[in-house]
């Protein structure tokens, strides 16, 4: 984030006597011509966030199709997702000093006033059928080219599913990183909380807030959610037989099916990487330790034997081979991994005396988790591979965070005037922002992996 | 004796602790040998080569890592200054002191800087070209600092960027500074890697309107015409 040094050096090579110079004539001839002559290195840059213009779409281009259609402004939509990101800072509609929608009707020139990097428009018409067809292409200011360009043809509830398939699209032109605003995030929504009539929801959403959907309710906790690499699983812990119970559910479907009830504590249910096995914490042996089950031969296997210890918040490893989890064994609670095939256990955090709930970046090099120091929580960011150590953000966040399939956003509970709210920080520490919901408590969120279609019957 | 017996302490003191500083510097200095790399005094150099043409001495020293190029020597500088270039500052410079001693002085850098020619190239016709090439250089540096720090100034990294990613832009320019065209000749794999660096020099060359080129058209032609640009971060996180 700062300047100022940059090396510079003349790529030519030294020049000596005469056979030097023929060389270098030599090579002159042979039209090497980046190999000779000045080269500037530049080592360090200015990162700020990217100026991006997204143009409300307009109606129909084409003459024979009937009136525009907009029953959800796109480009609200998109902006919106950009700028929480962090990385984009989008321009207000009142602020265009021209409003194109289709390629003719764009000045380059107009955004460069602006000092905008990226334009996006885009135009919706109703189709004769049934649907309705979205098409949005992305510019290059600075270069003048059009970078990308779609068109989807869906129905009118899924307007807004297009709208982050546009976020996505553009987000990985620009940044070079999959765009993660299509996924799904799953809480817990409390209403009345803490008394008799306590109803507890199980609540699917946009990664915006919008299009909250209830899976389950019951009367009783639901705890720690989370997700199977297919997006269409998730397994939860609840609380409706009276005893805590580890149930997968599938959402289309609605098939629920209990896969841990035994004696004591069941809890924090994790998918591994293929979906085939369940790792969580039981205590049926004692004292909590960190299992896993095969989901089709329902085998249970062992991971953790720390007598005297609690081995809990189970988490895979990328390769579905090691898991890392949070122990009290040292007498503080800190993150271990354990390789499942060499048995091999080894600490991963050391400073501080409380860091727990971890988190695998993906790529499997960088871990996140709360970190205590001085009373106050934190989100630390560790890199494993150098040990090195970073605080992303104070937090007062006591659920555990979860992370956006593309390691760029983190989402977790925290309190808002009493009242249990959902917020996220990028994982750079620099964007937080909390989430609106729309009444009584919301807990342990669940960020879905990458999901590769648009929603049901859609194009 | 008494002296010696009253300040001997003292004075073993004193001699210690200048030599615990002397060797404290010598150290601090040692440890930051890393950083002379940055070549910061490149700047103020380069500006004073500019004004007084013939001042050859504290190049060669100072720039061993940057070879003189090529192209420019050749061109027009070489007929003339020779021999005669180094002389004029001694010249102008001694007048008003105490000529004889300065005169000397001068004589004796000469002859050191000759000797110091002579060792660096056997050919005699060559010294010149090492002078006047080390002149060039340093206004090529001044020229292409101007424009890296512009650069700088307008590169804005995607999060994907990492430490050891780089990409080669071969950039194209009029003799009046404006740029004609950039485009990736060596590409870092990631295309909004690349893109960034494209958009630093495109913006780059917008905030400065024109970039900074010499006016002497063979240090032009040779130099700024066509350059390249190798964009490899060392200061990211990640």
């Amino acid at each position: 984030m700062k300047t100022h040094c940059h090396g510079i050096r003349p790529n030519a090579k030294r020049r000596r006597l005469g056979i030097a110079q023929a060389a270098a004539a030599f090579f002159a001839i042979a039209g090497a011509l980046a190999s000779q002559g000045l080269e500037i290195v530049i080592t360090e840059g200015w990162d700020s966030p990217t100026r991006i213009a997204v143009v409300p779409f307009g109606g129909p281009p084409l003459r024979d199709r009937p009136g525009p259609v907009a029953p959800v402004k796109v480009a609200d939509v998109v902006s919106f997702d950009l700028m929480r990101s962090g990385q984009f800072d989008a321009l207000s509609s009142e602020r265009m000093l021209s409003q194109p929608t289709t390629t003719e009707e764009v000045f380059f020139r107009d955004w460069r006033i602006l000092d905008m990097d990226y334009l996006v428009i885009g135009r919706a018409w109703q189709e004769p059928g049934a649907g309705i067809s979205i098409l949005y292409q992305l510019f290059d200011v600075n270069a003048e080219r059009e970078l990308k360009s779609s068109r989807w043809t869906v129905q009118p509830a899924q307007i807004r599913d297009v709208a982050h398939r546009i976020s996505d699209e553009v987000y990985e032109q620009v940044t070079g990183i999959r765009g993660a605003f299509s996924t799904k995030i799953l809480y817990v929504l409390v209403e009345n909380p803490g008394s008799r009539a306590a109803v507890y929801r199980l609540v699917l959403a946009d990664t915006d807030g919008e299009r909250e959907r209830t899976v389950f309710t019951t009367n009783e906790p639901i705890l720690s959610p989370s997700w199977a690499p297919d997006a269409q699983r998730v397994a939860y812990v609840t609380f409706e037989t009276g005893r805590s119970t580890i149930v997968v559910h599938d959402i289309e479907s609605g098939e629920r099916r209990r896969v841990a009830a035994y004696r004591g504590i069941n809890g924090a249910p994790v998918f591994s990487p293929d979906g085939r096995r369940l790792a969580m914490s039981l205590s049926r042996d004692g004292n909590a330790e960190i299992y896993i089950k095969d989901l089709a031969s329902e085998e249970l296997q062992r991971v953790t034997r720390a007598p005297s210890a609690i081995d809990t918040e189970p988490n895979w490893g990328e390769d579905g081979n090691s898991i890392i989890f949070t122990s009290d064994r040292g007498g503080q609670p800190q993150i271990y991994r354990k390789d499942l095939s060499t048995s091999w256990v080894d600490r991963l955090t050391f400073q501080g005396s409380y860091n727990a709930r971890a988190r695998l970046l993906p790529g499997g090099q960088h871990l996140v988790y709360v970190h205590r120091r001085e009373g106050v929580y934190h989100i630390a960011w560790q890199d494993l591979e150098r040990d090195t150590m970073r605080i992303l953000t104070k937090t007062d966040l006591d659920e555990s965070p979860s992370l956006a399939p593309n390691g760029t956003m983190m989402i977790y509970a925290t309190r808002d005037r009493g009242r249990g709210i959902l917020a996220v920080v990028s994982t750079d520490g620099i964007v937080k922002y909390e989430l609106p919901s729309a009444s009584g408590d919301v807990r342990e969120p669940a960020w879905s992996p990458f999901i590769d279609a648009l929603a049901t019957g859609s194009l | 004796m008494n002296f010696v017996r009253d300040y001997g302490a003292p004075l073993v003191l004193a001699l210690l602790l200048h030599a615990g500083v002397a060797a404290a510097l010598l150290r601090g200095w040692d440890a930051e040998a890393d950083e002379p790399q940055v070549v910061t005094p490149r700047i103020i150099q380069a500006q004073l080569l500019v004004m007084e043409k013939p001042v050859p001495k504290p190049r060669p020293r100072s720039v061993p890592t940057a070879p003189p190029k090529p192209k420019p020597a050749p061109a027009k500088p070489l007929p003339k200054p020779e021999p005669q270039a180094p002389k004029p500052p001694p010249k102008a410079l001694p007048k008003p002191d105490p000529e004889v001693e300065r005169r000397a002085r001068e004589e004796a850098a000469r002859q050191q800087r000759l000797q110091e020619l002579m060792e660096r190239s056997t050919k005699l016709a060559l010294d010149e070209d090492v002078a006047e090439e080390s002149v060039i250089e340093a206004n090529t540096m001044t020229y292409a600092d101007a424009i890296s720090r512009a650069i700088v100034a307008a590169w804005s990294r995607p999060p994907s960027a990492r430490n050891d990613m780089q990409a080669r832009l071969q950039v194209d320019l009029t003799p009046s500074g404006d740029l004609i065209g950039v485009r990736v000749v060596d590409t870092s794999g990631n295309p909004a890697f690349d893109r960034s660096a494209e958009t630093a020099v495109r913006k780059a060359a917008r905030t400065l309107g024109t970039f900074p080129v010499p006016p002497e058209q063979s240090l032009f032609e040779a130099h700024f015409r066509h350059f390249t640009l190798l964009f490899k971060p060392e200061d990211l996180l990640r």
